[in-house]
């Protein structure tokens, strides 16, 4: 585990040039303030510069920045939680515990998602939650992923020679399992049968966002416990899950986690790593067609993930492929909900959705399921996952033969 | 993971040689682990210092036989210069810099400096033409330029400069930040209509004024607001650079990455390149920190890590050493030597870097690398405050290595 490199900062303030929120909103003090040199003052006082931590997205942007590789966004992400200043309200606990909500709202859904867009609920939460009333809730999933998967794939799962697990995530759990229904058709075309962990918790991202360190770290310790258990590759589908289970674990809740990170994966970068290296093959439906524009979200910039799904992409013979250039969406899970962040959310992903309407594709293609809800609510175009995208094209019984599955 | 190059360093050297590999189909990446010095410089390159009538060629002859213009050589570089000129071009970057000899720009403490490559909208003047009547222009607030003092330099050149101070309601904002009013922050707000409003209030004090000097604080994200401001303005501008960060070069390092990722490059940003695996005399792979398990594979390797401010060298008290993989480092004697007291001279540190062959070839215990390079701010030999040949280094070197690259196919 690495330690807080606060002192490596040589206080350029690109990381501020860089910053999304800072372009936008000139009380936020930036990276450089919050974190490098707050964090000198606040040896002194846990307190100092508290009323700006709220500002940061933790896009993480700062960092790709700094020259002298300060985990900027870290060490704001760590002062937010130790100041003790944020006390999570209703609205906070609402919006942070995704999971609780989900298996509340699943069994609803028919009637939940309607009532999410009728004018009269909007407005209720915005005036008594302070929810903005012109945001789209994601709409919830007649049934979760995990008990599809229990009904319709456990059972087929144990045929396969080669197994690896599956760290869905609150999002393809409880509002698209399409997406988890994708990664296991894929898999298992590959002939690789895909497990669930024992015991999954959400991944924390929004607790630890919202000022609950406690609650996240108690649920880092049940997955951590699980991705142990299973002893080989996890596979994720979202580039914030992976990067909260991988990064955020120990350089913001500090857990160790050495012993496992490289076994959770983006199952994009599993699959193009076993694609280059020959052992998984893809064939694609000849009569796919599709323009489709990719959006760097903020994580995958973070990790560099997207330097997997590019060439998975580019396999697609019938995909017509542009690179947007890589800029936040203004989202950042929970904090684009907030009424008092609404603007800067919008003004934020403004440079994004100009260019995704230049590009005019037929889809967006993106890891990340908050850009997703943001991208479709801004623009109206469509974003998918890239592994869903892949699951469309995939010609499934051609790509079996060519790696002998029966 | 395999690639036909990969280029470690994502700077001005770094991605000049990728996007001249990937130009010619080449399977590019490019692992930086944060932005690099492009974002501090003036927006104008420098290839070499000359002396009144003295052509490149010859102020190139004079230098030392370690020079990477040297190992390079002479008869490569007029038609290198060429190709960076036109490598930026097509990645949308207008300059303006004659083939043959330099020409003079302003620096933010208002001296004329010789320099070689300019963006289109940075001052650039030959010295038989520099302006008789300027108006340089301050902006409410904001410290890191000094239109007083860049005036007052320019006057004793005889240059008759008068100043003025624009007020911008959208920079006034700024003002509610505790700490942070410099280059990058305007250039955040300045779009749209507060462009053609500081345009209109620098047109009424500007009826004099042959040229309206401005600082360079528009267009960060786009370039579309340094276009508008110099459309918008009654007589001739040009932009001066500010203390930093850069604006201008801000915006080249952005269109660089867009070019080089139009042309089907990939880049990891964030990212620390720590190992290499040798074989025969080869580099095979290299590791990074947060792609842990996975190699990284490639035909040939481009060292482009920059130099101390980037981490591409470091020091201890008696030795230089390149970081990745313990390359051989020319450099002399221990700490004590590496300095210059006098703080504006030539430092003896500067020099140092990366040892490598005349085909930039790098060397591991006296033993060279096959496929494996160096460019830019990592190479030995260059003396950039004495010979002024900071940014040419890096883009002539970039784009040579991808030749030699490229011929060897
Ligand atoms: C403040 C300042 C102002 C300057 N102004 C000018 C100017 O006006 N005109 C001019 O001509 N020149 C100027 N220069 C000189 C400048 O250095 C060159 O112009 C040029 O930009 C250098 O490019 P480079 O690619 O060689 O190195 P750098 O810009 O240093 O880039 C090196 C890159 O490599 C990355 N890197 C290093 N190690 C690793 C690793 N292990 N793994 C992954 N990535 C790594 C770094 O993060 C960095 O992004 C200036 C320099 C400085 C410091
Ligand atoms: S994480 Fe993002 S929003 Fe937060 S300081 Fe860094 S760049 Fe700004
Ligand atoms: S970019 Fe890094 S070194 Fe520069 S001010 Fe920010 S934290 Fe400090």
């Amino acid at each position: 585990m690495q330690d807080n490199n606060f002192q490596d900062c040589v206080k350029c303030t690109l990381c501020t040039a860089y910053c999304p929120m800072a372009a936008v909103n000139p009380i936020y003090i930036g990276p450089k303030q919050a974190g490098p040199d707050g964090e000198r003052y606040r040896l002194k006082d846990k307190a100092f510069y508290d009323y700006a931590l709220k500002y940061c997205l933790n896009c993480k942007r700062c960092e790709g920045a700094c020259p002298s590789g300060v985990r900027i966004g870290d060490i704001i992400a760590k002062a937010k939680l130790e100041s003790g200043q944020f006390r999570p309200g209703l609205r906070e606990m609402i919006l942070a515990n995704t999971d609780i909500m989900g298996t509340l709202a699943v069994p609803f859904s028919p009637i939940i998602n309607p009532v999410l867009k009728w004018d009269i609920s909007k407005k209720l939460m915005d005036g008594v939650l302070g929810i903005d009333h012109r945001r789209t809730f994601p709409a919830y999933a007649g049934q979760t992923f995990t008990r599809w998967y229990k009904k319709h794939a456990k059972k087929q799962q144990d045929a396969f020679s080669k197994q690896l697990y599956y760290f869905h995530g609150c999002y393809a759990n409880y509002n698209y399992p399409k997406l988890g229904q994708d990664l296991v058709k894929l898999m298992n075309a590959c002939g690789y049968g895909v497990q669930l962990l024992e015991k999954e918790k959400c991944c924390g991202v929004a607790l630890i966002s919202n000022g609950m360190g406690g609650q996240a770290k108690r649920q880092a310790k049940v997955n951590l416990a699980s991705i142990r258990k299973a002893g080989t590759t996890v596979l994720t589908t979202s580039t914030t899950c992976t990067m909260t289970l991988r990064d955020e674990y120990p350089h913001v809740l500090g857990l160790d986690n050495a012993d496992v990170r490289d076994n959770i994966t983006l199952a994009l970068r599993f699959l193009c790593e076993k694609v280059e290296s020959g052992e998984i093959k893809l064939a694609f439906k000849s009569d796919y067609q599709k323009k489709v524009a990719y959006h760097t979200s903020c994580h995958a910039e973070k990790q560099g993930s997207w330097i997997y799904s590019l060439p998975l992409l580019r396999l697609i013979p019938g995909v017509q492929l542009t690179v947007l250039e890589s800029s936040c969406c203004g989202i950042s899970g929970t904090f684009g909900f907030k009424k008092e962040n609404y603007e800067y959310s919008q003004e934020i992903g403004s440079k994004l959705f100009n260019n995704i309407r230049e590009a005019n594709p037929d889809y967006v293609a993106t890891e990340c399921e908050t850009c997703k809800w943001q991208i479709e609510m801004s623009t109206g175009f469509e974003v998918i996952n890239p592994i869903c995208l892949l699951a469309d094209a995939l010609d499934v019984e051609a790509t079996k033969q060519l790696n002998q599955v029966r | 993971m395999k690639y036909d190059d990969i280029i470690i360093g994502g700077g001005l050297s770094g991605l000049l040689c990728a996007i001249s590999l990937a130009e010619k189909g080449r399977k590019c990446l490019i692992i930086s682990q944060g932005q690099s010095t492009l974002n501090f410089s003036s927006g104008s390159l420098e290839f070499i210092n000359t002396r009144e009538g003295e052509s490149f060629e010859q102020a190139v002859a004079q230098l030392p036989a370690g020079h990477p213009y040297q190992k390079i050589g002479a008869d490569r570089l007029t038609a290198l210069r060429a190709s960076v000129a036109q490598l930026l071009g097509r990645a949308g970057i207008d300059t303006v810099g004659d083939k043959e000899r330099n020409h003079w720009r302003i620096t933010p403490f208002g001296a004329l400096k010789q320099t070689w490559l300019s963006l289109e909208e940075m001052t650039h003047f030959q010295k038989e033409e520099l302006p008789r009547r300027v108006l340089v222009v301050d902006i409410t607030g904001f410290l890191d330029f000094n239109a007083t003092f860049i005036a007052s330099s320019l006057g004793k050149m005889g240059i008759k400069a008068d100043t003025c101070e624009v007020y911008v309601q959208e920079t006034e904002r700024l003002r509610e930040n505790d700490s942070e009013f410099r280059s990058a922050n305007i250039a955040h707000v300045l779009d749209g209509y507060a462009i053609d409003r500081l345009a209109c209030a620098i047109n009424e004090k500007a009826a004099d004024a042959d040229l309206i000097l401005l600082p360079a604080v528009f267009g960060i994200e786009k370039d579309e607001p340094a276009r508008r401001i110099l459309r918008m303005l009654k007589k001739p501008a040009a932009f001066i650079p500010t203390m930093s960060p850069s604006v201008p070069g801000i915006r080249l390092q952005r269109l660089l990455k867009q070019r080089f990722i139009a042309l089907g490059g990939l880049f990891i940003n964030a990212d620390t390149v720590f190992s290499a695996d040798v074989a025969d005399g080869r580099i095979a792979s290299v590791h990074t920190l947060n792609h842990g398990t996975t190699r990284f594979e490639a035909d040939n390797f481009i060292f482009a890590c920059g130099s101390f401010f980037s981490n591409g060298l470091k020091a201890t008290k008696d030795k230089i050493y390149e970081p990745i993989l313990g390359l051989d480092v020319d450099f002399e004697g221990s700490h004590g030597d590496w300095f210059n007291p006098d703080v504006y001279a030539e430092q003896p540190y500067m020099s140092f870097g990366v040892h490598t062959d005349n085909k930039l070839r790098v060397s591991l215990a006296g033993k060279t690398l096959e496929n494996a390079y160096a460019v830019g701010q990592l190479l030995s030999g260059a003396s950039p405050i004495k010979s002024g040949c900071t940014g040419g280094v890096s883009a002539i070197s970039g784009v040579y290595a991808a030749e030699i690259i490229l011929n060897q196919q």
